[in-house]
């Protein structure tokens, strides 16, 4: 348990400086810190990393991310490693995401998880402001304890704030929270004893993406695992709710993989980092 | 003994016989039937308390009560606001479509029925929700805000339950015995909704987004959500 609470902050603006997108400004408070863009794509899309060496944080710590993408930017962001909450008795770790993508621009946004240790409370926060044409990929994970040694959520609290708006109105909000071992948790209207859900968005798009999305992702409901996709007046958006953490991020990818052709009329250029 | 004007304008809403239309949504329930988590009325009532007080209680209600202070102020800004945050709330195309056809229908009824703000609300950019005009009609009417927050979970729970009665299905006395248990936990909902703070706001409730995102393609249905 750190003795002083972290406060890390990290903000990123991007320019379209043909034929590549540019890091046109980087500030960073605390441990969260961006290396060199790297450019795998022939559109000049520019692949960062996002590290935070400690790799976890604990109640009264706050990561937060700020982006901003000005017109025609083209960034995609992504972390090495998952978010670990530690426990905390009394005091909420917060996380928070908040982009501006302007028109034309596109943000991908493809973290790794968050876990939320048994007995952790956090609060986390994605918020996307959409100008006009700006388009959004990305998704959100968490993991309720570690099911890998057994450990489930019956103390602490996880909340988890979806926001997106489209030239300043609300599009889609959503929130959740859940207290361990709540019935939430276990309940059939809840998340049926499933410690993983995930949350897979992109936006402003056509409602003819929601069927190619749905084929791409095929038959996968069963007892482990459920996914369900909708649109919601410009955002579509897929849910996964089931055991593990890679399931979800195969699956996303193979939505993703649909969605940028469809939307950007290129491929997956998956980021190196994902395959170490 | 005197008039409750209120209370029979109350039930004059909350009617299941109120031309709005309410009867043909499920609200998921259909899709939780065909996936077999609902196969008895002891099921049938874990599913509803649930959605009751995890969905209604913690979405519906809260911003329901914002949408009364606002209409009872003739605050517009606020009840655009409140509206528009309902919709986005609203977790699936179906559960939309749902409340863009209730909401034109029950603007259309009220503005038949001479409430004058009803007119104003009609054929709106975004849609005017069925809750937003559940607030306006009680302001209109002085229904007082607990009577107008129990007589909407009351609606939404006796449309709930019809819909178990023809999909489980479950005998009307099965039926009957689920609202009678529900019946003595809506005052505590209603309070609880009343506690929330803006932030607070959101449904636990995911299994719902699940079943009604999957009843968009489900091949036989009775019910339009």
């Amino acid at each position: 348990m750190s003795a002083t609470p972290w406060q890390a902050a990290l903000s990123l603006g991007f320019t379209q400086r043909t034929p590549r997108t540019v890091l046109s400004h980087r500030q960073h408070n605390g441990p969260l810190l961006v290396q060199r863009p790297f450019y795998p794509e022939s559109d000049g899309t520019a692949h960062l990393y996002i590290l935070h060496p400690p790799a976890g944080i604990v109640g009264g710590d706050e990561l937060r991310i700020e982006v901003q993408l000005h017109e025609q930017a083209r960034a995609l962001l992504t972390t090495p490693a998952a978010t670990k909450i530690y426990a905390h008795p009394t005091h909420y770790a917060q996380q928070v995401l908040q982009a501006e993508v302007s028109n034309h621009a596109v943000f991908e946004w493809l973290p790794q998880e968050t876990i939320a240790f048994n007995g952790s409370r956090c609060r986390n926060k994605v918020h996307i402001d959409l100008q006009d044409q700006g388009l959004f990929i990305g998704w959100d994970t968490m993991c309720l304890g570690r099911p890998a040694i057994a450990e489930s959520f019956s103390m602490g609290e996880l909340c988890q704030r979806f926001q997106l708006f489209h030239n300043g109105q609300p599009i889609w909000l959503e929130r959740v929270c859940y207290q361990g071992d709540e019935p939430a948790l276990r309940e059939v209207w809840g998340l049926q004893g499933h410690p993983v859900f995930s949350t897979f968005v992109c936006a402003m798009v056509e409602q003819g993406l929601v069927s190619a999305v749905r084929e791409a992702l095929g038959e996968v409901n069963s007892a482990q695992e459920s996914v369900a996709v909708t649109w919601l007046d410009g955002v579509l958006v897929a849910r996964y709710l089931g055991e593990k953490v890679s399931r979800a991020h195969q699956l996303w990818q193979q939505a993703w993989a649909v969605v940028r052709q469809q939307c950007l009329n290129k491929a997956a250029c998956a980021p190196r980092i994902w395959a170490t | 003994m005197p008039t409750d004007h209120a209370l029979l304008h109350l039930l004059h809403l909350v009617s299941p016989s109120l031309p709005v239309g309410m009867f043909a949504y499920s609200q998921g329930l259909e899709t939780a039937v065909q996936q077999g988590w609902i196969r008895n009325a002891q099921q049938a009532a874990t599913w509803i308390n649930g959605l009751l007080q995890h969905h209604v209680g913690q979405v519906d209600l809260p911003v329901l009560q914002r949408l009364y202070t606002a209409f009872q102020q003739q605050d517009v800004t606020a009840v655009e606001y409140w509206n528009r945050y309902l919709y986005a709330c609203r977790e699936t195309q179906e559960l939309r479509a749902e409340e863009i056809a209730l909401g034109r229908t029950f603007a259309r009824l009220l503005r038949e029925l001479a409430v004058p703000e009803a007119a104003e609300w009609y054929q709106r950019s975004p849609p005017i929700c069925y809750a937003s005009l559940f607030a306006l009609a009680s302001v209109h009417w002085q229904i007082p805000l607990n009577s107008c927050l129990q007589g909407y979970t009351w609606s939404w729970l006796e449309n709930q339950v019809a819909a178990a009665v023809k999909l489980v299905p479950l005998g009307q006395s099965e039926g009957q015995t689920i609202l009678l248990q529900c019946l003595p936990r809506l005052p505590c909902y209603v309070e609880q909704a009343l506690s929330l703070t803006d932030d607070e706001i959101g449904a636990n409730t995911p299994a719902l987004a699940f079943a009604s995102a999957w009843h968009e393609t489900q091949y036989a249905r009775l019910f339009r959500s």
